[in-house]
């Protein structure tokens, strides 16, 4: 299979070619990492390590740019002392070749930090004996999220191929950034917490309902219910689209709220979900479903009249069958 | 599963070397590519543009996973005849090589098409005299998404390294149609509007609030004041960040759902949002603000009944809920 000429000392062109093609084999196994949907930060860590294995350098990482937008948290690394990543912060001035890469639209190459005449070594490098090395932007959304960085304490020449290969790191760890920005973002939205009347909560669920959000419905609306001393909750869930396994996490769901003392109503409920909720085989008679959003928020209301309106000191004789009341005391 | 290492028996190194050195900066391109706002569809032909001249190959192609996965659709590709891109269906079924890749999870090297034995050849391949291949599968959340594919018309000796090239284009395309799938469950999700009362809506506004998400909410709000005559709409900002250049759109959304009628109240207004809003518009003063949702949602009432001089609750309904259940 090897039919190079001279197997026992390679030459300088097949040197080369094995270390880039470990490169490709190195960023092909972070990438595959990568799309099984792993944690940020592991993933940070894993990328540090493979560019200072792969490139055969000592020191390699990965600078957050804090939200001041004047310094940078070392946020992963590798070769660097105790204590450090995780704690470590660098200022975005002229002080930095971090700095320097955030301005610039390009990778930079340091051949001898001692010399460099575009920015001062910042003493985090310097104290580590830093000589030669290269960094790359980590661009989130045309936004700059930091730098990655590779650096030697000895002589070295990198090259715009090197850049190339860094710039591939830095662009997976950029592509996981913004899902997990964006994952964070549907998590958020697809369940607010909304008090419209003392005691009252209103929540929409909005989108896909299946296991995952199960589960984080659960956590939030038990959550909210606790911290804001819920009576009523209303779930309208007009625009949830159910998946039938999530539907008996759901019942439970409802039935942990009740526990917590809060009358649970739920609006908006489709005939799919109707139908999965009585195959579930749930005892979902204890549910209370009303039709739609407004006649739900009714309900609340009058369920706050009656227990709540009877049980309050300045109680008197007013008479309960005119909605009047309730709203003076309500609003 | 694949490792994913190198292998390395080239007989010409230099000219190798080139060659890989060029794949790098491609993926690099793509990578940068793929992060910009830039259409999946466009993404997915450069990349296959981007695989022939990498790859110096004939034909290359993206066959999508269809929802069944009874077939694949050449969603790209460059090479084919004219009209298939876009159109062209091959099938899954056992005996496929799309099946075969899928059910193998692997990279599948094909030697020579027509010696072939661990699937059947499909028409739309031999059709086009393809000799040699090599297929990768693009992943997203541990499904298979696509079949990316790049052929020779002559004999080609694909190796462990050029699976390696295509898998890190694989990855790229990946991760961004992760992305699209995940901006469009954000857009679907990004404004419920909820009618608590007759012609009262809610309208929570939760999390990233940018240009683009400005222009979502702008289209959902107005297109839901008309077609449920809303009179006054309670927006509440308490969930929500807002992007510097995105506040104005805000306004302008308000603004215009004033023009169509409707009182408009915000509540949960932030400090943060409230020195960027004052700092930019004049007109600041005609909007109406409330500290907490509750309260909105109180005054909201109550402009309801100074406009229609009724009860917006209307006359409570007795025997609800918490009653129904000792009947």
């Amino acid at each position: 299979m090897n039919k190079t000429p001279n197997p026992e000392t390679p030459t300088k062109a097949q040197k080369e070619l094995m270390a880039r093609l470990r490169q490709q084999a190195a960023l092909a196994r972070l990438g595959q990492y990568a799309l099984t949907g792993c944690e940020l930060q592991e993933l940070m860590n894993q990328a540090v390590n493979m560019v200072a294995h792969t490139l055969e350098i000592q020191l390699c990482k990965v600078l957050e740019l804090q939200r001041d937008g004047k310094t940078l948290l070392l946020r992963s690394g590798v070769g660097w002392r105790k204590g450090l990543v995780g704690v470590a912060r660098i200022g975005t001035e002229l002080e930095s070749q971090a700095g320097f890469t955030l301005r610039s639209d390009e990778p930079v190459i340091v051949r001898d930090l001692g010399s460099e005449t575009r920015f001062n070594g910042p003493a985090l490098l310097r104290d580590h004996g830093v000589i030669s090395g290269l960094s790359v932007i980590i661009n989130v959304h045309s936004r700059p999220f930091g730098v990655l960085g590779a650096h030697t304490t000895e002589y070295r020449e990198f090259s715009d191929d090197d850049a190339n290969f860094l710039q591939n790191v830095a662009n997976m760890l950029a592509m996981v950034i913004e899902r997990d920005a964006n994952e964070d973002m549907i998590r958020e939205l697809s369940m607010p917490v909304l008090q419209i009347f003392p005691r009252v909560l209103l929540v929409p669920v909005v989108g896909r309902y299946d296991a995952n959000r199960a589960v984080q419905m659960e956590t939030l609306l038990l959550e909210a219910t606790k911290q804001r001393r819920a009576r009523v909750v209303v779930l309208d869930v007009t625009a949830a689209n159910f998946d039938a396994e999530a539907s008996p996490r759901f019942v439970r769901t409802l039935k942990a709220c009740k526990l917590l003392g809060a009358e649970v109503l739920i609006t908006g409920v489709s005939p799919a979900l109707a139908e999965s909720l009585v195959t579930a085989g749930q005892q979902w008679q204890d549910l209370h479903t009303v039709g739609d959003l407004e006649s739900g928020v009714q309900e609340a209301l009058a369920y706050i009249r009656e227990n709540i309106s009877n049980t309050s000191d300045d109680d008197d004789s007013d008479d309960p069958d005119t909605g009047t009341r309730v709203d003076a005391r309500i609003l | 599963m694949h490792k994913f290492a190198p292998t390395g028996s080239p007989t010409n190194p230099e000219r190798e070397l080139k060659s890989r050195l060029r794949q790098q900066a491609a993926l690099a391109r793509l990578g940068q590519r793929a992060l910009s706002d830039c259409d999946l569809q466009q993404l997915m032909d450069e990349t296959a543009r981007m695989v022939i001249l990498a790859l110096e190959a004939d034909l290359s192609k993206i066959l999508e996973v269809q929802p069944d996965r009874g077939s694949l659709l050449l969603r790209a590709g460059v090479g084919w005849r004219e009209g298939l891109v876009g159109s062209a269906l091959v099938d899954a079924d056992r005996q496929s090589p799309g099946w075969y890749a899928m059910q193998s999870n692997e990279p599948v090297i094909v030697g020579n098409l027509r010696c072939e034995t661990r699937f059947k050849p499909p028409q739309l391949l031999l059709d086009h005299d393809i000799i040699s291949g090599l297929n990768v599968l693009v992943h997203i959340g541990g499904e298979p998404f696509a079949v990316l594919g790049a052929h020779t018309t002559r004999y080609r000796h694909f190796t462990d390294d050029d699976i390696n090239f295509l898998q890190n284009a694989a990855n790229i395309l990946g991760m961004a149609i992760e992305r699209e799938r995940n901006e469009h469950v954000i857009r679907e999700l990004s404004t419920p509007v909820l009618q608590i009362f007759p012609r009262v809506l809610l309208v929570p506004v939760v999390g990233r609030y940018d240009q683009q998400r400005a222009a979502t909410v702008e289209d959902t709000v107005l297109h839901e004041i008309k077609a449920r005559r809303a009179q006054v709409v309670v927006v509440d900002v308490t969930g929500a960040h807002f992007d510097p250049e995105a506040s104005p759109l805000f306004i302008r959304t308000l603004k215009a759902a004033k023009l169509l009628g409707a009182e408009v109240l915000i509540t949960g207004v932030t400090s943060e949002l409230a020195g960027g809003l004052v700092s930019q518009v004049d007109r600041w003063q005609n909007l109406r603000t409330m500290g907490d949702l509750e309260s909105g949602v109180q005054e909201a009432l109550c402009l309801m009944r100074e406009k229609t001089g009724a009860e917006p609750i209307g006359k409570l309904l007795h025997g609800g809920f918490h009653r129904r259940r000792d009947a």
